[in-house]
């Protein structure tokens, strides 16, 4: 029994330690960041995207990528939709409204550089940075390629370098962070000729976009994409028709992902404290429950031993008492015999006696 | 005892001259996947990162290995000695499919030689896959040392044999703890995707789901692997048909209650995510598929077979759920995943992933077969009997 | 919420409904498996 209950503390100590080892992580998951203020955006007005493209070429030339194939105003290269890739950090993609005779819609496609990054948190190895000025930013020298990020990512921004077998990176927009660093504007707002993409600080584009949501409400849906989808991003878009017909999910949670996703953390302590504990004491349970059964077999053992025992005794002193009756009624048997033999010769001495 | 067989053995049986074609063929293959990149050898997509060596080597791997935290617990913590002569090539198995997991991630990650980078260089504890990582590396520690006692039995160690014996207790525990939250977590994995797994699929419980299914596939995998061993090794085993029929009978009832309550919460799921209405789709009809073929079906059956002492009808329903499972992690992983992707976006594995696969299952088997006809696995060392 | 049903559903209570059910399902289900065990 001594050796089980310095097993349950010890087990209780284990999960102790290991409580607070993990205390952190979780903590994690349950406080609520609102975001560095004066933190910067973009915001693109697909009313206004005539699908020209300029953006893609821009950001090639800013990332050193060779240019996008089809050149600008080709229309053919919209028959498929196209998705970020290693050498295409953004995509323009053409969306149709569901009635043939309304005119297409074209959106541009990019890393959305969310408030909270479902690829910041799913990282093993903390790549990924949300700078305070917006953007987030990719360390390839710790990652290990798991592309867990790209699987994560609820925008299918992220691209890997699969052709790469030593230095294979993932590959995303930067919103080129070294620019805003310098004060310029992402390559992309700086190209688009229509106005479509603005750049500037995030909480002010909201208010513009929601300016031009009141002062044109026919043009436009009453919603700005980005502001809240899980968690807010810092790309916003404004739309004339449904978002989910541009490929975004609209309607989702405010709740971030990362919130949702680092949920399970919370019972990584809970496990770490009661099983040790638990386990040792069904073992301990266990353990006295063979040891008592055990104990029964061993008495239910002497028990039957001891009957035995006692049977054997009691047979012993019946033989023994039997045997000395029977000696007994032989002595007198004999002593009859030699009174009778006695008698017989007296009898006979007597008889030649009186012959004589 | 079967030295003189061993003397004897052929190197070129059919069965050896198989698995060398398999395993040549997958070591070219992954030369190839070092030398030209993942490109070369997979058919893995920017929509779609994780293929079939994630859903298959990675997440069934690890389910498919659960037989060795289930059995040792059943055995050492809740005092079902009658499950001793399992225990052994349980956790070899265990060990086994571990170490295939590794190896199959090893394969997988862009960057393999960086594998400890989350724990010696930068940690990202909020990540379901770090949790993965750190308990499945842990987990494969504590199978390793469960796994010595044999070798140690049959080098003849006998004090190294003695102090890895005293820790069998706390090994299970950790084995344990390590078993639930690694399992749970290769399920937490996938909540952070509620727009790409389809809803039927979703859930915030997802971790749960994935542990009691483990179980399932582990007592599946040790009546499987409990049936071809006994065949294989009839020199080696010390238990009769007899006793192994008993046994596996006593791992159906386990199986079917475990089944049962894995339909419960899967139920439950959807009732609690109000779901029904997609039953009626076209994925409903493949969610069914999944949950009355491949989980209603086999709990019953391990039901009926328990009952009427049917070991054959175990054995298959055996069969049934470990695909069952396998389908599972299929399903969550790239079968449902991107659900909504248009029909040229999916992903079908490449052939050399499937060889790949296959390979490293062989693999395991040959060291199964070796590790077991020569280490008291399958029977008892005679320096050491009853003293397991 | 007027009715009962009403009531369960606006309130998810059909959950609880069915997790009472299949924990009295339960019942059922471990007679049917532990029925022809040996010696009870």
């Amino acid at each position: 029994m001594s050796v089980s209950r310095r097993r349950f503390l010890e087990g209780l100590g284990l999960g102790a330690a290991g409580g607070l080892v993990t205390s952190e992580a979780a903590a994690g998951s349950t406080k609520h960041f609102a975001g560095h203020p004066g933190r910067l955006g973009l915001l693109h007005d697909t009313t206004l995207c005539v699908g020209c493209r300029s953006c893609e070429f821009a950001c090639a030339k800013v990332n050193d990528h060779p240019l996008p194939a089809a050149p600008v105003g080709d229309q053919h290269v919209f028959e498929k939709k196209r998705r970020i890739t290693p050498d295409l950090f953004t995509v323009v993609n053409r969306y149709r409204a569901r009635q043939g005779t309304t005119p297409a819609v074209y959106r541009k496609q990019q890393c959305m550089h969310c408030n909270e990054p479902c690829c910041a948190s799913v990282c093993l190895v903390r790549a990924f940075t949300k700078t305070p000025e917006g953007p987030i930013l990719y360390n390839p020298d710790v990652c290990i390629g798991c592309r867990y990020c790209v699987m994560a990512c609820p925008y299918y921004a992220l691209s890997y370098e699969y052709d790469d077998p030593v230095t294979p990176r993932v590959m995303r927009c930067t919103m080129c962070y070294p620019r805003i660093k310098e004060g310029k504007a992402p390559g992309c707002a700086e190209a688009c000729p229509t106005g479509a993409i603005q750049f500037g600080k995030r909480e002010d584009l909201i208010k513009v976009a929601r300016e031009r949501i009141r002062k044109q409400p026919d043009r436009y849906l009453d919603h700005v994409f980005g502001e809240h989808e899980f968690g807010g991003t810092s790309w916003l878009v404004l739309a004339g028709i449904p978002f989910h017909e541009l490929d975004l999910h609209e309607g989702v949670t405010h709740t971030s992902l990362p919130e949702i996703g680092t949920s399970f953390l919370s019972v990584v302590p809970l496990v770490i404290t009661l099983y040790p504990g638990l386990l040792a004491g069904i073992y301990a349970f266990t353990k006295r429950r063979e040891k008592l059964s055990q104990q029964e077999r061993q008495a239910a053992v002497a028990a039957a031993l001891e009957q035995a025992a006692a049977d054997t005794k009691e047979k012993l002193a019946a033989a023994a008492a039997r045997a000395a009756k029977d000696k007994e009624k032989a002595v007198a048997a004999a002593v009859k015999k030699a009174k009778a033999e006695a008698e017989k010769a007296a009898k006979e001495a007597a008889q030649k006696e009186a012959d004589r | 005892m079967s030295e003189s067989a061993t003397s004897e053995r052929k190197l070129a049986t059919p069965f050896n001259v198989i698995a060398g074609i398999i395993l040549a063929g997958g070591a070219a293959i992954l030369a190839l996947r070092f030398v030209k990149g993942l490109r070369a050898t997979t058919n893995l997509t920017h929509d779609y990162p994780w293929g079939l060596w994630i859903g298959f080597d990675v997440m069934s791997g690890v389910a498919l290995a659960a037989g060795g935290f289930v059995i040792s617990s059943a055995v050492y913590l809740f005092g079902m000695k009658e499950y001793k002569p399992i225990v052994r090539p349980a956790i070899l198995t265990g060990f086994l499919g571990y170490f295939l997991v590794v190896v199959g991630l090893f394969v997988d990650l862009g960057r393999p030689w960086r594998l400890p980078y989350p724990f010696v260089v930068q940690a990202g504890p909020t990540s379901a896959l770090f949790e993965v990582a750190l308990c499945v590396a842990l987990y494969l520690t504590v199978l390793f040392i469960e796994s010595t006692p044999a070798a140690l039995e049959w080098l003849g160690w006998r004090r190294a044999r003695r102090v890895v014996g005293g820790l069998t207790i706390a090994l299970t525990i950790f084995g344990l703890l390590l078993s639930t939250l690694h399992q749970s977590s290769l399920g937490a994995l996938f909540t952070i995707t509620p727009t790409k797994l389809h809803p039927l699929w979703y859930s915030s419980y997802l971790p749960v789901h994935f542990f009691v299914s483990a179980v399932a596939a582990g007592l599946s995998m040790v009546i499987v692997e409990s049936m071809i061993s006994h065949r294989v090794f009839k020199e080696q085993v010390e238990i009769s048909h007899e006793q192994l029929d008993r046994l596996t009978l006593g791992l159906a009832k386990a199986g079917s209650v475990v089944l049962a309550i894995y339909f419960a919460i899967k139920v439950m799921a959807l009732m609690l995510d109000d779901n029904w209405h997609l039953l009626a789709t076209a994925w409903g009809a493949w969610y069914l598929v999944e949950l009355l073929g491949f989980v209603l079906l086999p709990c019953i059956l391990y039901a009926a077979g328990y009952r009427e002492r049917r070991v054959g009808l175990v054995r298959t329903t055996g069969v049934i759920t470990v695909l069952g499972v396998v389908l599972n992690r299929f399903n969550v992983s790239f079968i449902a995943f991107n659900y909504s992707l248009p029909a040229e976006a999916r992903y079908v594995p490449h052939w050399m992933e499937i060889w790949v696969t296959v390979a490293l299952v062989t693999s395991g088997v040959v060291a199964f077969r070796w590790i077991a006809g020569r280490m008291p696995i399958l029977f008892e060392h005679p320096d050491w009997k009853g003293q397991h | 919420m007027v009715t009962l049903w009403d009531f369960l559903t606006f309130t998810k209570g059909w959950s609880y409904v069915l997790a009472g059910g299949l924990l009295v399902a339960f019942i059922p289900f471990w007679a049917f498996l532990t029925e022809r065990e040996p010696k009870r």
